[in-house]
C-alpha cells in the first residue's frame, strides 16, 4: 500500500522544481540574508523530495557553466570575419565598378552564402503531376527520387514524370539546371517545345526561349532530337529511340536550337561561369548590350523596363548584380552608364540619362 | 526562440548538405552541423544578425573548408608519425574525444538556451555568461530585481524542459564538469581521397 504522503501530484513537482530554482538563483547571488537562510532551511526540510529538486537544479546549473565557452566562440576570428564579410557584402552588394570577369569568378567562389538559397527543398505544386514552379525572380532546388537535382531558374516550371524506363522532366517555361544521376536504364530528358535534350548522367541547363532551346552542357554529354512524340504515360515513344538526333553536345558547350541547330558553340570556362551565373543568385554580364541586359533584368524582376535613348541601347554593360536586388542594380546602371531608372508605374520603370531628369 | 536557431531548425538539411560535400563520415557532419549552429549562435549574442540563414551558410562553409585543411593535416602528421607514438594530442593538450563530448554537450546546451524566449534567455545569459547580479540585471533590463529573478530561475526550468524533452538527463550536463585533458589513443585517421572537384556537381565548384 502506497503512503499518502509520498503520493505527489505532477503540478506539485512541478512547482517544487520552480521553487528549488527561485531558490538557487537567489542564493547564488550571494550576500542571503539570514532571514532569507532560515526560509530556504525550512523549505529543504519539507521533504525530500524538496532536496532532491534543489540538487538537480544545482547540477544543471553548474552544467550551464559550460556555455562560457559561447563567449569564446564570439570572439573567435572566424566570427569577426562572418561578421565583417556581412557588412561589407550588404555595402558593395551588387555595385560594380566594371568589374571584371576574373573578379567574378573569384566572387563565385567566395560568394558561399548565396548558394544557400538554391538549397531549399521544394515541394510540388501538384503531387500527381509533380510540377514545379517558380514565381518571378525567385529560384528553387528540386531534388527528384532518383537523386538527380533541378535548380529552376527564376519564373519556371518543369513537370517530373519518372517511368520504369525513362526520367522524363517538361520543361514549360523559363529555365533550368539539371545535375543528372548516372542511370544507364533509365535515360534522362528534358523536353521543351516537341524537343529534347537526352543524357544518361551529366549536367546541363536548358533554357526556353520563345520560339528554340537555348542548352548548355557543363559535365558530360547530350543528345538532342527534335519532333519529339510522347505515348500517353508521358515517355518519349520508342520509334523515336532509333532515330538519330539532331546533334550530341559536349561539356563546355551550347546551342540553340529548334527544329533545326541554329548555332552550336564551344565557351570558355569563364563564359560557361558567367552563362550560369544565376545558380548563384548572379547576374553576370561581359559586355552584353544593354538592352540584352534589361531584359534580363526584366526577367528577374517582372519589369517592363524600357531604355529611353535608343543610342544608349547598344551600350556594352561589364559587371554582375545580385538577383532580387534590382533597386541596387539600377543604382548600378546609374553608375556605369549614367542612366537613371524613373517609375512610371508599379511595372514599368523607364531609363532616362541622368542629367535629363 | 533565438533568430539564428528558428533558421537553424529550418536549414539543418541544408547546412548538413554542405558538410556532406567535403566529409563522408555521417559523425563528421553531425558534430560539423553542430558547431555552425554553435557559432552562430555566439555571434547572435554579440551582435544582430540580420540574415541569419545566409549566415549560417556562410558559417557552414567556412567551418567546412577549414576543417577539411584540418583534417589533411592531421592524416599527413600521421602518416609521418605513425612509427611514433599512437596518441594524437592537440595543442590544448585534449583528447579529440572529450573535446567532442563536451562540444556536444555545449551545442545541446546552447540549443536549450537558444529556444527560450528573449527576455528569459537575456537574463539567464546576463547571470551566467555575463556574471552579473541579479540587481545588475534588473537595472539593465529595466524590471524589478524579484521579476529578474524570476526570469532567470524560470528559464533555468524552461531548459530543464527542453532537455527532457529531447531525451536528456539533465544532471548529465552537471557532471564531469569541463572536460579533463585525458590521454586516450586516437583511432587511425583514415587518408582521405581528396581532390577539389569530384562531385559534379557545380561548374563553378
Amino acid at each position: 500500500m502506497v503512503e499518502k504522503d509520498n503520493v505527489v501530484s505532477l503540478p506539485d513537482i512541478n512547482a517544487i522544481y520552480a521553487e528549488a530554482s527561485e531558490w538557487l538563483v537567489l542564493l547564488e547571488d550571494g550576500d542571503v540574508s539570514a532571514e532569507d537562510m532560515a526560509a530556504f532551511n525550512a523549505w529543504c526540510a519539507k521533504s525530500e523530495r524538496h532536496r532532491q529538486a534543489f540538487d538537480e537544479r544545482a547540477a544543471l546549473w553548474e552544467g550551464f557553466d559550460r556555455v562560457s565557452a559561447l563567449q569564446d566562440y564570439a570572439e573567435a576570428d572566424e566570427t569577426a570575419f562572418l561578421l565583417k564579410e556581412k557588412r561589407s557584402s550588404s555595402i558593395i552588394g551588387g555595385l560594380p565598378r566594371r568589374a571584371m570577369l576574373s573578379a567574378l569568378a573569384a566572387s563565385l567562389a567566395l560568394s558561399v552564402g548565396i548558394g544557400s538559397v538554391l538549397l531549399r527543398r521544394l515541394d510540388p505544386i501538384s503531387a500527381q503531376r509533380n510540377v514545379y514552379r517558380t514565381t518571378v525572380g525567385e529560384q528553387q532546388v528540386v531534388e527528384l527520387s532518383d537523386g538527380s537535382r533541378v535548380h529552376l531558374n527564376t519564373d519556371s516550371e518543369v513537370e517530373v514524370r519518372y517511368t520504369r524506363h525513362q526520367r522524363i522532366v517538361r520543361l514549360a517555361r523559363g529555365e533550368a539546371y539539371f545535375d543528372v544521376e548516372r542511370d544507364l536504364e533509365r535515360p534522362f530528358s528534358v523536353i521543351a517545345r516537341e524537343n529534347s535534350v537526352t543524357a544518361i548522367g551529366t549536367a546541363f541547363s536548358v533554357r526556353l526561349l520563345e520560339n528554340k532551346l537555348d542548352v548548355t552542357v557543363t559535365h558530360g554529354r547530350v543528345a538532342l532530337f527534335s519532333d519529339v512524340q510522347t505515348t500517353a504515360n508521358g515517355e518519349i515513344s520508342s520509334s523515336y529511340q532509333e532515330k538519330s538526333p539532331l546533334a550530341e553536345l559536349a561539356a563546355g558547350q551550347n546551342v540553340q536550337f529548334d527544329r533545326e541547330i541554329e548555332r552550336i558553340e564551344t565557351v570558355e570556362p569563364e563564359v560557361m561561369a558567367r552563362l550560369l551565373s544565376w545558380k548563384n543568385g548572379l547576374l553576370a554580364f561581359d559586355g552584353e548590350r544593354l538592352s540584352d541586359v534589361v531584359a534580363d533584368i526584366g526577367r528577374y524582376t517582372g519589369l517592363d523596363i524600357e531604355i529611353e535613348d535608343d543610342a544608349l541601347a547598344d551600350v556594352p554593360i561589364k559587371g554582375y548584380v545580385k538577383i532580387g536586388e534590382y533597386e541596387e542594380m539600377f543604382e548600378a546602371l546609374e553608375i556605369m552608364v549614367g542612366l537613371e531608372a524613373v517609375r512610371v508605374s508599379p511595372k514599368r520603370v523607364r531609363l532616362v540619362k541622368s542629367w535629363e531628369k | 526562440m533565438s533568430v539564428i536557431y528558428r533558421a537553424f531548425l529550418r536549414n539543418e538539411a541544408g547546412i548538413r548538405r554542405v558538410f556532406a560535400r567535403y566529409f563522408r563520415n555521417p559523425a563528421d557532419i553531425e558534430d560539423l552541423t553542430q558547431e555552425t549552429f554553435i557559432r552562430c549562435f555566439a555571434a547572435e549574442l554579440k551582435t544582430e544578425i540580420n540574415d541569419p540563414r545566409s549566415f549560417l551558410f556562410r558559417a557552414a562553409k567556412n567551418l567546412a573548408l577549414s576543417e577539411r585543411k584540418k583534417k589533411i593535416r592531421l592524416t599527413t602528421d600521421y602518416i609521418e608519425d605513425s612509427g611514433g607514438s599512437e596518441v594524437i594530442i592537440d595543442e590544448d593538450g585534449v583528447s579529440a574525444e572529450a573535446r567532442l563530448d563536451s562540444q556536444r554537450k555545449l551545442a545541446v546546451l546552447a540549443e536549450a538556451l537558444a529556444s527560450l524566449p528573449e527576455d528569459y534567455r537575456k537574463a539567464f545569459l546576463m547571470r551566467k555568461l555575463g556574471n552579473m547580479k541579479l540587481s545588475q540585471i534588473a537595472t539593465r533590463t529595466n524590471v524589478t530585481v524579484r521579476t529578474a529573478q524570476k526570469r532567470v530561475a524560470q528559464a533555468l526550468d524552461m531548459c530543464d524542459a527542453y532537455l527532457r524533452k529531447k531525451g536528456y538527463d539533465p544532471v548529465e550536463f552537471g557532471r564531469g564538469g569541463p572536460a579533463m585533458p585525458v590521454t586516450k589513443p586516437l583511432e587511425r585517421v583514415a587518408p582521405i581521397a581528396f581532390s577539389p572537384n569530384k562531385d559534379k556537381g557545380d561548374y563553378d565548384g
